[in-house]
């Protein structure tokens, strides 16, 4: 009987520790995934799969890492999505589709849409790597060093990316976005 | 301190990325210069720019999908998730068991007739036997049989090289296949994960005899006097073929992103050669690129690098190369043999091109010696690995390559 209590309580804090995880990060990495993908469906299920996926992990050994173990999972799944979605795409032709967003007003969500899809159409210009650091960073706040951990990048690279990357975009957004 | 205005520090310092004692001194920098006071203004607009637009709207999972995630909190537990993560059935089999009642019959049958057990002993054993050679029977009791572990240092895996900053990296030969002996031995026999610096990923793939569907360039030596023309001399000139160099690139299992170069060398049957090989990254389309395995010996090191071929033998190499983008050029293979510039080979990798069986499998033994080794930490999952060898699963699988999948599935247990 004491290794059941044992097993409950292991099992408690299991279901505990995904709700916190759930709640923290669920919607940064949909937010994440769809901007990848440009597909809220598909979004859903990477991100259906990376909980799963933590699931099975010892939590012990994730943790203390958990946010860059979580964008890791979910930006290596999403981009094999992506490359079995459209093989012959390739990633630069990402497409920045509107996303619709059931839990805000119309206006707001249209405003919100047209802004994400415009800046989209720019980032789309930059190479892979720099417009995968530059939504790492500004899309999701992440330090160069969680960056790092997520993509593999050295922090030096990943300086170079992000700066090579916002110079090109103030070459080529025009005024109207920049102010 | 000088700072050009087009240097990263600055968009470091504005995104709050540097150590306390460089951001001071960047600040002194823009204190006393107009042109970075305007750059980082800039900077900081473009930022609050994508800060504002990026930001896609707030979306969470569906009810049904989340129950999903509770279910499997609730059910996931040590030894039986990683039970649902075998490649094999390990329940007995109808067969077996039918087997076994059979040869219990038999022996109960032959007590009672008074004669001895022990004759009728082999044929469970045989029926046992039969069992397990089926690809999906359960996985074999080994029989415990010592393996000297070779004496290495401590494994410091191969970390990534920037191709602008080392565009070239000549590559070491010399790999045994003993590391997945000593593997075997221990996981099939005393039932635990090997100690890391046995894990030796060039020795697992020389293990194997391979042979890659891409690019192939053969190198003759100086005995080749062989002619089209000369195919009906009573005593033709002896072809000199002193090597060939083949290659094939496909996604890397782990990190799709990346693609994986599999080099396989042979030499020639004429005698052993010395042969130097160096693959040349396409700075233009490779960010980065490693050698997998090879430790210590770290490519970049100045000195001498194993590159004896010997006749008849076979050397395989794994590079992982991280591009700007999935498809295109990445490089040149140049090669000698015997100081005589062989054939280079280009490196094109087509992102839809199908793999043949055999690079298939060089993923899936790279995919496991790098698990084995601890690389790339919850990037490489069991499930990742499961997955790859269910793929390559068959009943025709080669008798070695079968083994090697019961080796992964015991593996997993772990």
């Amino acid at each position: 009987m004491p290794r059941d209590r044992g097993e409950n309580q292991s099992l408690s804090e299991r279901e505990k520790f995904i709700e916190q995880a759930l709640e923290a990060y669920e919607s940064p990495l949909l937010g994440y995934a769809s901007t990848i993908l440009s597909d809220l469906d598909l979004a859903r299920d990477v991100v259906q799969e990376t909980f799963i996926r933590l699931c099975q992990q010892d939590f012990s050994k994730v943790e203390s890492h958990l946010k860059a173990w979580l964008f890791t999972v979910c930006r290596n799944r999403a981009l094999d999505v992506l490359r079995k979605k459209n093989r012959s795409q390739p990633l630069e032709d990402w497409q920045w589709r509107s996303i619709p967003d059931a839990g805000s007003q119309p206006d707001e969500n249209a405003d919100q849409t047209e802004r994400f899809a415009q800046l989209g159409s720019y980032l789309a210009r930059l190479s892979e790597n720099q417009r995968d650091v530059i939504i790492l960073k500004f899309q999701q706040g992440l330090s160069y060093q969680e960056i790092h951990e997520i993509t593999g990048l050295s922090s030096g690279n990943i300086g170079f990316l992000i700066h090579s990357g916002l110079k090109r975009l103030r070459e080529i957004l025009p005024p109207d976005l920049h102010h | 301190m000088k700072i050009h205005p087009d240097d990263p520090l600055i968009t470091s310092y504005v995104l709050g990325e540097l150590e306390p004692a460089g951001a001071k001194a960047v600040a002194l920098a823009i204190d006393a210069d107009p042109l970075l006071q305007q750059r980082v203004a800039e900077i900081t607009g473009t930022q609050r720019v994508l800060t504002e637009s990026i930001r896609p709207p707030t979306e969470v999972l569906l009810p049904h999908q989340r129950e999903k995630i509770r279910r499997n909190a609730r059910k996931a537990r040590g030894p039986a998730e990683m039970a649902t993560r075998r490649l094999f059935d390990t329940r007995p089999r109808k067969a077996l068991a039918a087997a076994g009642l059979a040869a219990i019959l038999v022996v109960g049958g032959l007590m009672i007739l008074g004669r001895s057990v022990k004759s009728n002993v082999p044929q469970v054993h045989a029926a046992r036997d039969r069992g397990a050679s089926e690809m999906s029977s359960p996985v074999p009791e080994a029989v415990p049989v010592p393996v000297p572990v070779p004496s290495l240092p401590a494994p410091r895996l191969q970390g990534y090289l920037t191709a602008a900053e080392v565009p070239i990296l000549e590559l070491p030969l010399a790999a045994s296949g003993a590391s997945l002996t000593a593997v075997t031995d221990s996981i099939m026999n005393l039932g635990k994960r090997p100690a890391r610096e046995v894990v030796r990923l060039e020795e697992m793939l020389n293990h194997f005899s391979l042979r890659f569907g891409g690019m192939t360039a053969v190198a003759r030596g100086g005995l080749n006097r062989w002619h089209p023309d000369d195919r009906e001399d009573e005593e033709p000139a002896a072809v000199a073929h002193a090597a060939t160099l083949s290659t094939e690139m496909l996604a890397c299992p782990w990190k799709p992103s990346t693609t994986l170069l599999l080099i396989s060398l042979r030499g020639g049957p004429q005698g052993d050669a010395q042969v130097k090989l160096a693959y040349h990254a396409d700075t233009q389309n490779v960010l980065r690129y490693r050698l997998l395995g090879f430790d210590p010996c770290e490519g970049r090191v100045p000195g001498t690098l194993p590159t004896q071929l010997a006749a008849n033998g076979t050397c395989l190499l794994a590079i992982e190369i991280e591009p700007f983008r999935p498809a295109g050029e990445l490089g040149v293979l140049e090669w000698s043999v015997d100081d005589q510039v062989a054939p280079a080979v280009s490196l094109v990798h087509r992102s839809d091109a199908e793999p043949s069986d055999d690079a298939r499998f060089a993923a899936l033994i790279c995919t496991f010696g790098q698990w084995l080794a601890g690389d790339e930490l919850e990037i490489i999952e069991s499930d990742t690995l499961a997955g790859l060898a269910r793929e390559i699963r068959s009943d025709t699988l080669a008798g070695d390559r079968a083994d090697f999948l019961r080796l992964i599935d015991r593996s997993l247990e772990f």
